[in-house]
């Protein structure tokens, strides 16, 4: 009890008899009394025996139950199960005389609900000086606990936040210092606790605080504002500042706190990542131009190449034509006078020649589609066919049969390429026949995935699987013997026509009993 | 009078030859280039002497020629009101359609592939005489 001294037995009789209470007006019983009916602070006497025996308003506040419930009651009743034994040790102390002073611990109130409580316990005697019982004082503290923890919670948190949090007042002079801020600006709380917040700034920005200061006092409060700052070691460093205003009691502002999260890292990698995206588009750009370049190069290189060959080609059938310009001449004008040998030998000379111009002139056809631009229509096949037969005679009777399966499908095609293509597949398929053996050669059309296929069956040599994949290279002869003369070329041409109208050729043969060419074009609708 | 432009040997011995085939004497004057053609044909420098180099009735014009192409003289004489109804053959060594229809458009007579054989001179010289009869003499 906190009017009595610690060997000092609590009751109104003894405190009459410790105070000098002369000249008090009223009863000093009364006093007493009233003083403790109407402390905050539960107040109860008990017997030696844990009974209670006196129960003040502050009791009936703290605990629930009222005087006439609590009044001859154990006093353990108040007590949880696990804390009963404390109970023990104070009686103990009691009966020796001793005082519980500020004893922290947990009481029940009536509802159930524990309550922290801090007691002094105090022996009550009698006249005779024998302890005969307890005053118990029971103060709640439940609320100040929780207070106090959940101060311990912040300061903890603050504490343990990598931010830097500050708190200073409103002349700027810093009051609190966290270990984040510690380990952000390099100062430690004693070195800089009570120094103006400008030493954390640079030059150049020392009139941030002036401005941050008059919202602060305002009440506002500024958030993720990106600034610079300046460690103790002096070098910079990119924060992003949340400052808000501390309240004091009466509402006023008295300080602010601030939180300062060093964002150089983010800075840099914001940085590094604007100089990479800057690089990237410099570099497609540059990329887009070198396509673009190079595309125009390759152009140049392709109409160079095609102009190239066409012009060697040209220039090429010139020297041929005197080659077999002479030896038809030296035919007409000495033939009958020369030996048989000699003529013999003067006919090669102009086959090969005929077979030189047959070159140039496929490999002219050749570059010539690779070059052009085409339109495409609609193509009726089977009068292109018979017209195409018309005009070569050995694709008539009897140098050769030819028989169409009517009627074919109409494609989407430009008729003169189609009409090369075609003839050049007939033309493979009169001249590569076995000695002897008249051509004989089927045609027919069917639809085929989107496309018709042209189907253009012969009853040669045929091609043997390994090869068939070569059969459309340029310069390709898959006949080495020289009675099968071919360019090389025919089939390239077929190929390239077909792609170029967006089609495709193929072939299929087992090598011994003809080949089956095909050639996909787009179908005319 | 026949003006033959061409730069070949072989072709003019060709053009010669089938010449002689053809039993007609025509007199025959060579010229090896579009430049000289186009002299030739204004009287200009060398030839400013018409009584030896007469107007032609007839132009064989190749179209590969050394400086410039033929067809850059085909259109220079049909350009021009004293010569445009001279009768003019593109000989030529190509058979492209391409090479076909542009000279006939630049206003070619006739456009004929190498080599030229007695038979093909004799036509030509047919048609030339049925196209302009009134420049026979």
């Amino acid at each position: 009890m906190i009017l009595g001294g610690s060997e000092t037995a609590a009751s109104p009789e003894n405190m009459k008899s410790s105070f000098n209470m002369e000249g008090v007006p009223w009863d000093i019983g009364n006093y007493f009394s009233a003083l403790v009916q109407d402390s905050d602070d539960a107040i109860i006497s008990k017997d030696l025996h844990g009974v209670i025996l006196t129960w003040n308003k502050g009791a009936q506040q703290v605990f629930g139950y009222t005087a006439d419930e609590a009044v001859g009651k154990p006093i353990r009743m108040l007590i949880p199960e696990e804390r009963q034994s404390e109970e023990n040790a104070i009686l103990d102390r009691i009966q020796a005389g001793e005082r519980v002073d500020h004893f922290e611990t947990v009481r029940r109130r009536k509802d159930g609900a524990f309550i922290d409580v801090s007691l002094t316990i105090s022996p009550i005697r009698n006249a005779g000086g024998q302890i005969v019982g307890a005053s118990k004082i029971a103060r709640d503290i439940t609320q100040r606990k929780r207070e106090s923890m959940l101060q311990r919670r912040f300061a903890a948190i603050v504490e343990s936040s990598d931010d830097a949090i500050i708190s200073k007042d409103l002349n700027g002079i810093i009051q609190s210092w966290n270990a984040g801020a510690e380990r952000i600006f390099g100062y430690t709380a004693a070195e800089i606790v009570g120094q103006p917040v400008q030493i954390l700034m640079p030059p150049e920005r020392k009139n941030e605080e002036t401005e941050i200061l008059a919202r602060i006092r305002r009440g506002e409060r500024v958030e993720h504002y990106e600034t610079v700052r300046r460690r103790k070691d002096g070098t910079l460093i990119d924060i992003s500042l949340t400052i808000s205003p501390i309240l004091g009691p009466f509402g006023d502002v008295i300080g602010a706190s601030k939180i300062s999260r060093d964002i150089t890292e983010r800075k840099r990698s914001e940085l590094a990542l604007a100089r990479l995206t800057t690089e990237l588009n410099t570099l497609n750009a540059d990329l887009e131009k070198r396509v673009a370049e190079r595309t125009e190069s390759l152009k140049a290189a392709v109409a160079q190449m095609q102009e190239f060959s066409y012009t060697v080609s040209h220039d090429l059938r010139s020297p041929v034509r005197s080659i077999q310009g002479f030896a038809t001449a030296i035919l007409e004008d000495y033939g009958p006078s020369l030996d048989a040998n000699v003529r013999d030998l003067i006919e090669r000379i102009q086959r090969s020649a005929l077979r030189m111009e047959k070159l140039i002139q496929d490999v002219l056809a050749y570059s010539r589609i690779s070059s052009s631009k085409i339109e495409c229509g609609k193509v009726d096949m089977d009068i292109l066919i018979r017209e195409l037969i018309k005009e070569h005679q050995e694709f008539q009777k009897p140098l050769a049969i030819i028989d169409i399966k009517s009627p074919l499908r109409p494609v989407l095609a430009n008729e003169a390429l189609l009409t090369q293509a075609i003839t050049n597949l007939f033309g493979n398929s009169v001249k590569f026949v076995a000695r002897g053996k008249t051509p004989c050669i089927e045609i027919w059309t069917e639809p085929q995935d989107k496309r018709i296929r042209l189907w253009v069956k012969d009853n040669g040599l045929g091609i043997q699987p390994e090869f068939q994949s070569r059969a459309f290279g340029i310069f390709e002869r898959l006949h080495p013997d020289l009675n099968y003369e071919g360019t090389g070329i025919g089939l390239a041409i077929v190929r390239r026509a077909a792609e170029k109208m967006g089609g495709g050729v193929g072939v299929v043969s087992d090598g011994a009993n003809g080949c089956s060419f095909w050639m996909d074009l787009p179908p005319a609708t | 009078m026949i003006l033959l432009v061409e730069d070949e040997e072989d072709d003019v011995y060709f053009m010669d030859r089938a010449m002689k085939k053809t039993g007609a004497s025509l007199p025959m004057t060579l010229v090896r280039n579009g430049q000289e053609a186009m002299d030739y044909l204004k009287g200009a420098g060398q030839y400013a002497n018409r009584a030896r180099f007469p107007m032609p009735d007839l132009i064989f014009l190749d179209l590969k020629l050394p400086f410039g192409p033929g067809m850059d003289v085909l259109r220079w004489i049909r350009s021009r009101e004293d010569l445009k109804k001279i009768f003019v053959v593109v000989l030529t060594g190509s058979p492209e359609e391409e090479d076909r229809l542009q000279a006939l458009q630049l206003g070619a007579d006739l456009y004929q592939v190498k080599p030229p054989n007695a038979d093909v001179l004799r036509q030509i010289f047919a048609a030339r005489a049925k196209s302009r009869p009134q420049r026979q003499d």
